[in-house]
């Protein structure tokens, strides 16, 4: 980020401090904010868990996909609480719920991680072209970004996810069902959010005086978007993504809830919970254990997300 | 496992569930259930504990069509057996036939081509139609059903050997030469050959009287109207408005069939008791749980077309006070894997007994419910056929993919892997598909089966459909049909071995839309042995003819059965309970009456 501080320093920075770099600056608000240095914590954890999840699988549990049968009840077949030997007890087939909660962790934070990279992308460049250009790309871009926001995000990405989740998948092959399917929904919808902020903060900034002085230089628009602009959309960019993140986890879960996401019998947050739901009487452990996973990981996210705006936004520090 | 069915035979066996059920987790499924649950068959009432009141029976769905010339579905059985009398249907309590509207049995000429039916006198018809009666209404009843108009789903199958009997439908309803009416009271049938079934689904309720002059008018549109202006033959209607149309007044689509006396109805012509005076079935109840603490709070007196889940069965039969008047029926079905025999990898014989090896039955029960749901099944007839052909096919003993407690044998499925074909065992192939249903319990089964198939290096790619879209999109079609059907099963129209076996696993049934073999199997010699058991009227002959047919079929592993299916009934304090043992243990309103 060397290049990009030594720019946004003409924003970032005052006369007295002139020794810090934006980064150490905005560590040292961060660090000050409890709140978000333990939801920083949590996400470490999380990270670290979904990361060794095989290996503290095989060391305290059973594999995610293993059904053990004689945990369930003979006459009934339902599913057993927890015990030592299914911490979070199983599911009607008898599968460990701890441990399908562990690896649900890795699925919720891949589409987390790649489906927000994604979307932020998408949205940083169509924003960025948008805003730069302006004219008729940007009628096209912006009127794109307005008739998909138009739609109702969970039906639009309900509609995408079950076209990709028969058969072959959609797009020719392209996009395979399951995790595929789940992250082209999510940036299908996303990226609109960020390239319309994004759209907004480069319609200002193409009129800044450093951006005339490198056209005025000669650099091309290639050269000014990406050494003069984006430097500068590193905030927004950071603040949106962090906040994203829980959307998306929430989004995929509403899918998988909803039948149309991750493929069983791989784990997921999400249909865990649908298939818990009309069991909760008897079986409270099933639903308990992984929606506790996903409140506190999306009260994580967003509390981080807060932390982080906090930290880069020395506005809304003053006010 | 219901041990009572193998020893004894009950022909219609419906196991009582009292005392408590087993305890909870581990332990030898058997003993625990052997332990737990008694059998003894529910009394059949043969007096009204109190005459009047409503009966109020709750559902998640509608009938699949009100007009009993239509109806196809158990749960339209529920509605059509105390308002429409069929020539035979099943005596109470058993899935033995008794006459009807039939004055006496069908009498079959020795060539087993002509069959004479004499009707029952003094049988008169609800209002608006009032008159008595005949055998000409039997005659156009029959006729009907061959017309696209009313489109009846099984009239070609049972009906299509009757004489002139159309071979393409006709838009309305069109005379059969084949039918007889000598006189008012006398039914003849010509058919073309012997039929061995032809009496039996004489209790189909395509038999039951409809006025061809009230009717006509009716079933001379596109689609038939006659269903919502049905009259009755039984002791109930569907409440009606004075012009005969019960559309908005006795039957409100998924909400309500109410069924009122039919003031045309004498006692003396009929075996029903009829003791409430009015019967609700009350439609649109999607949550089980709920259904069955209603039913236990008295609110409701039984369960129509939805059962109470294993967990709601489980607290029911382990509570000391609740009510214990909850049946399991066993519904004559099995439900069964279908592999796919035209497409690699089971087109290899091999392949599919290995698969039959490694499924674990005990874990695939379990997700349906466990010993509760039902009997492990090794073959497809049920144990509720005793005599008539479970036991031909060996009973329980029968089981040619055995393993310990059913849970599968690994190493005999990887022996049959190598004969496959697959080096070590393991198969090497590309993933094959299974479509299976989205929500439990199908869903798990399917997981089941996925878990299963990896322990012999089948890895599989599941497509989670409805329960409906699995069947019209994908298994009923031929050429859609995936690898595996982890959730299909069938139900027999009655007790006839055949009914079992014959639409499912022959060859000449193969459709290409809304086809029935799943398995696509098309087997040269257990076709052949089918059509020689379809004409074998000899009852005993037959019944060991289909028992070899289904061993036959069994040992082809296109099709792995793992469940012979109980069905549970709750019914509230409030009434004096009583089953339709031949429709799945579904509730009798015409015996039961409100204590």
């Amino acid at each position: 980020m060397g290049a990009a501080g030594a720019v946004a320093g003409l924003e970032w920075t005052d006369a007295e401090v002139r020794s810090r770099t934006p980064w150490q600056l905005f560590w040292e608000r961060f660090r000050e904010d409890r709140v978000a240095m333990v939801a920083l914590g949590f996400v470490a954890f999380e990270v670290l868990v979904a990361l060794f999840a095989p290996l503290i699988v095989h060391a305290f549990a059973h594999p995610p996909n293993a059904q053990y049968p004689g945990a369930l009840d003979p006459v009934f077949g339902t599913p057993t609480g927890p015990s030592r030997r299914f911490l979070f007890g199983v599911d009607p087939v008898g599968e460990d719920v701890f441990s399908r909660v562990l690896f649900g962790a890795r699925v919720s934070l891949e589409v987390a991680l790649i489906a927000t990279a994604l979307s932020v992308t998408f949205g940083v460049v169509f924003g960025m072209v948008a805003g730069y250009y302006r004219g008729a790309v940007d009628t096209v871009i912006s009127r794109l970004i307005d008739v998909t926001l138009a739609f109702p995000i969970l039906l639009l990405a309900l509609g995408i996810a079950s076209a990709c989740s028969l058969g072959g998948g959609c797009a020719g092959g392209l996009i395979k069902p399951g995790l595929g399917t789940v992250i082209v929904a999510i940036v299908v919808i996303n990226w609109t959010y960020i390239g319309r902020v994004i759209r907004g903060q480069v319609l200002s900034l193409r009129e800044k005086e450093f951006v005339e002085a490198a056209r005025a230089s000669g650099a091309g628009d290639v050269s000014i978007l990406f050494r003069e602009i984006l430097p500068n959309l590193v905030a927004p960019i950071v603040v949106y993504s962090t906040l994203v993140i829980p959307q998306n986890i929430l989004l995929e879960a509403a899918l998988s809830y909803l039948g149309v996401g991750i493929n069983p019998p791989q784990a997921s947050w999400g249909e865990m919970i649908a298939e818990a739901t009309p069991i909760f009487n008897t079986a409270w452990w099933y639903f308990t254990f992984p929606g506790a996973a996903l409140v506190l990981t999306v009260l994580a996210f967003n509390l981080l997300g807060d932390g982080v705006r906090d930290a880069l936004d020395p506005r809304l520090d003053q006010s | 496992m219901l041990r009572a069915f193998g020893a004894a035979a009950l022909v219609g066996a419906t196991i009582l569930v009292a005392g408590c059920g087993g305890s909870s987790s581990s332990g030898e499924s058997e003993s625990q259930t052997a332990a737990g649950i008694s059998t003894a068959p529910p009394p059949t009432p043969t007096a009204c504990e109190t005459k009047g009141g409503t009966l109020k029976i709750l559902s998640a769905g509608d009938v699949d069509h009100i007009d009993p010339g239509q109806g196809y579905y158990s749960f339209t059985y529920e509605i059509t057996r105390p308002t429409q009398r069929a020539l035979l249907s099943a005596k109470p309590g058993t899935v033995e036939l008794q006459p009807d509207l039939a004055a006496g049995m069908p009498q079959v000429s020795k060539d087993g081509k002509t069959v004479t039916v004499k009707i029952r006198q003094g049988v008169h018809f609800s209002p608006p139609v009032n008159r008595e009666v005949t055998s000409a209404d039997v005659k156009y009843a029959i006729e009907r059903g061959f017309a696209t108009s009313v489109a009846n789903g099984y009239a070609a199958a049972y009906f299509g050997v009757i004489q002139g009997a159309p071979k393409t439908a006709p838009q309305f309803p069109e005379p059969i030469s084949g039918i007889e009416t000598p006189d008012p009271s006398t039914l003849v049938f010509h058919l073309t050959q012997p039929e061995a079934v032809f009496v039996t689904a004489l209790s189909m309720p395509l038999t039951a009287p409809v006025p061809e002059d009230y009717a006509k008018q009716y079933d001379d549109q596109t689609l038939s109207t006659y269903g919502l202006h049905q009259v009755a033959s039984g002791p109930y209607m569907i409440k009606s408005n004075a012009a005969g149309s019960i559309n908005g007044v006795g039957y409100k689509p998924n909400r309500l069939i109410d069924l009122v006396r039919n003031p045309n109805w004498d006692s003396s012509t009929d075996y029903r008791l009829a003791c409430a005076d009015e019967v609700r079935f009350e439609e649109g109840f999607q949550d089980p749980t709920v259904v069955a603490k209603t039913i236990l709070s008295g609110s409701a007196d039984a369960n129509g077309d939805i059962p109470p889940p294993p967990a709601e069965l489980r607290s029911i039969l382990s509570s000391s006070t609740e009510s214990k008047e909850l049946f399991f029926t066993p519904t004559g079905g099995a439900r069964y894997i279908a592999l796919n025999t035209t497409e690699p990898p089971f087109d290899n014989a091999n392949a599919r007994k290995a698969v039959a090896y490694v499924l674990d039955r005990n874990a695939l029960r379990l997700t349906r419910g466990g010993a509760v749901d039902g009997t492990i099944a090794t073959h497809f007839i049920d144990p509720s056929f005793g005599d008539k052909g479970f036991e031909q096919a060996g009973g329980t003993g029968f089981n040619p993919f055995p393993s310990p407690d059913f849970s599968g044998d690994v190493t005999k499925a990887k022996e049959l892997m190598k004969a496959a074909g697959y080096a070590d065992g393991m198969y090497t192939g590309p993933q094959v598909t299974v479509v299976a249903d989205n929500v439990p319990p199908g869903s798990d089964t399917a997981k089941v089966v996925a878990a299963d198939l990896a322990k012999i290096g089948i890895k599989s790619r599941i497509i989670s459909v409805t329960h409906a879209t699995m069947y019209t999109k994908y298994c009923n079609v031929p050429k859609n049909e995936p690898n595996i059907c982890p959730n299909v099963g069938w139900l027999p129209d009655f007790h006839e071995p055949q009914a079992i076996l014959d639409v499912p696993f022959n060859g000449k049934n193969i459709i290409p839309s809304n086809n029935s073999n799943w398995p696509l199997l098309n087997d040269p010699a257990i076709n052949a042995a089918m059509d020689r058991a379809e004409k074998t009227l000899d009852p005993s002959k037959r019944y060991e003819q289909w028992g070899k047919i289904d061993q036959q079929v069994t040992e082809t592993a296109s099709a792995i059965p793992w469940l012979w299916e109980d069905y549970p009934t709750l019914f509230s304090s409030r009434v004096v309970p009583a089953l339709m043992v031949d429709n799945e243990g579904a509730p009798d309103v015409d015996f039961m009456s409100v204590r």
